[in-house]
């Protein structure tokens, strides 16, 4: 295995146009466990973990917040200018484990491959389930499916879609600008070149009074993929709720947002939060895709999505 | 006796520096000249008929040394484990039956050549039907090995008494149908092995529970007698019985046979999770009898067990899952039935425990619902149904000491069981549950029971242990080292223990069964007493020192109670008086403990250790659940080393709360492993554990060295059913199947809304 290291961002999309084979990689917690299972080879890895654009966190002048992808989860809860984006301190600091968290970057939790059990728990040797992911024309999940349904598990980016980030993507034609929420496709693609490189996100600026908070489930407490999560985002003013954002992560191949939130919360009291958001649990368990692996079933995970929306509101009347 | 000086202290473990500063030696640390590297081809499919197996595009790879089939080796069909159901062979002929098996192995010149001619390895297969659940494997319609009729790899049936008459004379009745699954060990360091073989003799380095044994093995693969071979101990990174049964290094000292030369093989983590011998699988079902004051009548218990598709020590664990918990309670009468089942799964065998955890999961709770039934505290109802020490048991188990009340008394102190009982909180329970082990008991040879061990103390005052049994973290080498320091008043640190080099040490028969330091530790003790008197003798016969004994490392006048010497200036000049002769002590313990009979009746162990765990939880209305404490009180003789004891207990919790929490490995209907990585797998990290109450009750067992029985394996049985009363206290849902995970607690209150709503719209 070949390792380059550009020196310059112009460098590594240089780099990357002319190796079209070539792999991202910077923290590595997503791309190498992958590697070292056998489940991915490449012969030529294009190392970008420490250009000094991605490193960066800065206040714009527009008030919003650029927050380089190379930035580490851990560092997150560090950030000064982060502390108000609630939800985003919640989503990184439950990331996998402290030494994960150490390692691993916000780009990469991004940009993170779906995981599916038949996949990624694949025993190399066999080819009892060579799926859509090893190039096959086969789903294990939904044995008629005609595309990978493996399941988005980013801890980070429903919060950051609940925030309206952008992401910042440098390609060969330049700098570039796109909601985090299109960066995801069907059957886990991503709308990236091969040469683009993800140089950060963009927080906007808050609104004057903002609550957002991230709950998710797992099997185990900590060091585990959600089973489902929630990020909720709620813009006040003078007790009116004017703004609203509710999306879910570990939903289906991407995330999924709630787009009826608005029409149920704008112009309603603060204080009806949990009453409304009673009556937007039949909503919630229809966007929830009905994923199911060996440890729990369709009708579970829409029934926790729903459990944790609840929870997400009143961590949120909380902090009211 | 003299007050203890060394025995019963927090020693610091004489084998922890080299570990915590990464200088321990483990198995894939060794480096030889020469070495080959071998790897193995494992099945694609979990049954399946091998139609074509091609190998001569592999054997034609440059750098690759040889590429083996079952039909290039002689003896394929001797690898035989202590089981005595002798059915497996070293790779498979026709047939694979699980994802791990074996069907040839590469040699070559690094492992990356050795890996490219695996790929290029051709094997058609015919697939078979899997047998994938012990459901499907009682039902019979297919079979998991086509010369297993009816699936079945060992049929035990047990009657003690009259079940009919006490059934017919009891008034409550309860019964379950519980499941808990296979369980991995999770040691977390990859078996490895290197073999060397030179002029007809074989050196294996390795790391086991059972070098013996491993030795035994190698001999019947290979052919070569086993006073050719010599296994040399590496250092252990945990084997919670996975190490019992290891066919890594045989197969590794095969091929290095075979090649004639050094071969190295480390197992990769998903090798350890499929080609390994995981727990057994149980499905069980109860139905106890009692009459209306409490009192335990009789049982009836129908057990299946997978054994996977070879056996391992998988009719050992059966047999005591069947046998053993019903030794803790007062029964009239039990039946039982037991079947092991051929699955297309890995081979099952030993995890801590060794099948005791499975029944106690379903007995606990079948006693807790009884509890329930006759409207007792659980706590009461169980001190009402305990044996007694001198007692002999359902089983013929004759316990000289039995702390379990004491265990009970305890345990509902620390988790103010009472106090909580009576003033209980909507969502939060807490749940008990009871344990017995046997400590040392006998298994490994038919032959004897016992075990031996050396003492040598040389002329330059060195004293060496000599040992054939493992250290794998349980602190033996630190017990045997405080043994000594205690009999010859010296520091422990000072004491050297080797442990398992098959050319130095003593036989032994493996490091199972909580054994170590009862039986151990007795023949040291023994080997103490015979040292010092050789010693002594030679002082008085041949230094003229007259009558005189060791005492706090020096020679003192037996009469006189005067200074004479130092040991070690008195182990020079006694050395060198006898012509350089170093004295050996001999230790011997033969345990009054019998092998049972066919049907499992004996007293199998020189003492057995009792126990009590408690379970406080919280259960949410959305389904989710917390373990917010864990009491663990063992009654485990005298305590040699407070601080390892404890480290057993917390251990044993650990690993136990992460089987009814959250391991899983995950078999589906084709006979995958889908949990093959830890992260899949779920282990609890240490930010799961919650509070955990440990104490020890010291009865002083007369069969135990210093009235020590065991720790080892007891903190690892009775917390799942503990965990389960509890949940089913805090919200009257039972979960009788393993591990207890919030989708299921969530799918279950749903099924519980569901039928409240059914009722109110009826």
């Amino acid at each position: 295995m070949n390792v380059s290291k550009p020196q310059t961002i112009d460098d590594a999309v240089l780099f990357l146009t002319e190796h079209p084979d070539a792999k991202i990689v910077a923290g590595g917690t997503d791309l190498l466990p992958r590697i070292n299972q056998k489940l991915e080879e490449h012969a030529e890895l294009c190392y970008i973990d420490d250009l000094p654009e991605m490193c960066e966190v800065r206040a714009e002048q527009d008030g919003s917040i650029f927050v380089g992808a190379s930035i580490r989860l851990a560092e997150v809860a560090e950030i000064k200018i982060l502390t108000k984006y609630t939800g985003f301190l919640q989503a990184a600091s439950k990331v996998a484990s402290p030494q994960i968290r150490n390692q691993a970057t916000i780009g990469g939790n991004i940009l993170q491959e779906n995981r599916c059990m038949y996949f990624n728990n694949q025993v190399p040797w066999s080819d009892v389930n060579h799926c859509f992911k090893w190039g096959g024309k086969q789903c294990f999940q939904y044995k008629n499916s005609k595309e990978c349904v493996a399941l988005f598990q980013s801890d980070v980016a429903p919060v950051l879609i609940s925030f309206g980030a952008k992401a910042v993507i440098r390609g060969s034609e330049g700098i570039r600008e796109m909601p985090v929420k299109d960066l995801y496709m069907q059957a886990g693609l991503k709308n990236l070149a091969h040469n683009d490189i993800l140089l950060g996100v963009k927080l906007p600026p808050l609104f004057k009074t903002e609550y957002s908070a991230y709950v998710r489930k797992t099997i185990r407490g900590s060091f585990d993929f959600p089973l489902v999560s929630c990020a909720v985002r709620v813009c006040v003013d003078a007790n009116i709720i004017k703004d609203s954002r509710v999306v879910f992560g570990a939903a289906g191949v991407m995330p999924a947002e709630l787009h009826m939130s608005n029409e149920v919360f704008i112009g309603r009291k603060i204080e009806d939060l949990p009453l409304l958001a009673d009556e937007l649990q039949p909503a919630v368990s229809k966007i929830i895709a009905p994923f199911q692996d060996t440890r729990i079933n369709a009708a579970v995970r829409k029934d926790m999505a729903k459990e944790i929306f609840i929870k997400a509101i009143a961590q949120i009347c909380q902090g009211n | 006796m003299d007050e203890l000086k060394v025995i019963g202290k927090p020693i610091r473990r004489i084998d922890g520096k080299v570990k915590v500063t990464g200088k321990a030696v483990y198995s894939d640390d060794v480096i030889l000249p020469r070495t080959l590297i071998a790897k193995v081809l494992h099945a694609r499919y979990a049954h399946a008929k091998i139609l074509r197996l091609d190998t001569q595009k592999a054997k034609d790879l440059p750098g690759v040394v040889a590429v083996y089939t079952a039909k290039d080796i002689k003896f394929n069909d001797k690898y035989f484990r202590m089981g005595a159901t002798r059915d497996t062979w070293v790779l498979a002929e026709d047939y694979v039956r699980y994802i791990g098996d074996m069907v040839a192995f590469v040699v070559a010149e690094d492992e990356e050549i050795a890996e490219k001619a695996l790929k290029l390895i051709e094997v058609d297969y015919e697939q078979l039907p899997v047998v994938a659940t012990l459901t499907d494997a009682e039902a019979a319609e297919h079979l998991a090995r086509g010369d297993k009729p009816g699936n079945v790899a060992m049929p035990l049936v047990v009657e003690r008494g009259d079940v009919e008459k006490d059934f017919a004379e009891a008034t409550v009745f309860v019964s379950g149908k519980y499941s808990f699954p296979s369980l991995h060990q999770l040691h977390l360091e990859p078996n490895s092995a290197t073999a060397v073989y030179e002029m007809g003799k074989l050196t294996v380095y390795c790391a086991s529970q059972v070098w013996f044994h491993i030795r035994e093995d190698i001999s019947a693969v290979t052919g070569i007698p086993e006073k050719d071979i010599e296994i040399k101990p590496m250092d252990i990174g945990g084997a919670f019985g996975a190490r019992n049964d290891q066919p890594l290094p045989v197969f590794t000292a095969l091929l290095a046979t075979m090649v004639k030369g050094t071969v190295k093989m480390t197992n990769s983590r998903l090798e350890e999770f499929l080609a390994c011998r995981p727990s057994l699988g149980m499905d069980i079902e109860i139905t106890m009898a009692a009459d209306s004051e409490g009192n335990f009548l009789s049982k009836k218990t129908k057990l299946l067990s997978g054994f996977g598709a070879y056996s391992s020590d998988s009719d050992a664990v059966t047999a005591i899952a069947c046998l053993r918990a019903d030794n803790n309670y007062r029964f009239r009468s039990v039946y039982i039935e037991g079947t092991g089942l051929y699955l297309n799964h890995a081979p099952t065998a030993a995890y801590r425990g060794f099948g005791n955890p499975q029944m106690h999961f379903a007995l606990e709770q079948t006693i807790d619902k009884l509890a329930v039934k006759l409207k007792m505290d659980p706590t009461e109802l169980r001190m009402k149904n305990f044996m007694h020490a001198h007692e002999t048991t359902i089983h013929g188990f004759k316990p000289q000491t039995n702390g379990i009340a004491e265990c009970m008394n305890k345990a509902k102190e620390l988790m103010k069981w009472d106090e909580k009982k009576k003033n209980s909180v909507k969502g939060k329970g807490v749940g008990v549950a009871a344990l017995i082990h046997c400590s040392g008991s006998r298994a490994g040879k038919p032959e004897f029971a016992g075990s031996s061990a050396h003492l040598r103390l040389e002329g330059s005052g060195a004293l060496t242990v000599l040992i054939g049994e493992c250290e794998m973290g349980q602190g033996a080498k630190t017990v045997f080292a405080q043994i000594v320091a205690e009999e010859l008043g010296v520091d422990p640190q000072q004491v050297n223990v080797i442990m398992g080099d098959t050319a130095l040490t003593p036989f032994s028969t493996g490091t199972n069964g909580s054994k170590l330091t009862i039986n151990l530790g007795n023949a040291l003790l023994h080997a103490c007493k015979d040292l010092k008197r050789k010693l002594t003798e030679c002082l008085r016969e041949r230094i003229g020192t007259g009558p005189v004994i060791v005492k706090d490392g020096n020679i003192y006048g037996e009469y006189t109670g005067e200074y004479v010497m130092s040991l070690e200036e008195a182990s020079a000049r006694a050395c060198y008086a006898r012509n350089g002769q170093a004295f050996l002590g001999v230790g011997i313990f033969e345990p009054k403990a019998d092998l049972g009979d066919r049907t499992g009746y004996g007293n199998l162990a020189p003492a057995y250790p009792f126990g009590i765990q408690m379970a406080e939880v919280t259960v949410y209305d959305d389904g989710s659940y917390t373990v917010d404490k864990l009491v663990s009180v063992h009654d485990i003789g005298k305590v040699i080393n407070s601080q390892m004891a404890y480290g057993q207990l917390y251990g044993g919790v650990m690993q136990a709360l992460g089987s009814v929490t959250m391991e899983n490995l995950s078999i589906n209907n084709e006979g995958i492993y889908q949990a093959n990585t830890i992260l899949e797998y779920k282990p609890p990290t240490i930010l799961e554990m919650p509070e955990i109450e440990g104490a020890l009750v010291e009865t002083i067992d007369p069969y135990g060295p210093y009235g020590a029985k065991c720790i080892a394996e007891p903190p690892i049985i009775a917390i799942a059913p503990a965990v389960a009363n509890a949940i089913y206290d805090a919200c009257g849902l039972r979960f009788e199947q393993a591990p207890i995970t919030p989708a299921l607690v969530k799918k279950k209150l749903m099924q519980k809304q569901r039928g409240a709503n059914a009722e109110e719209e009826a």
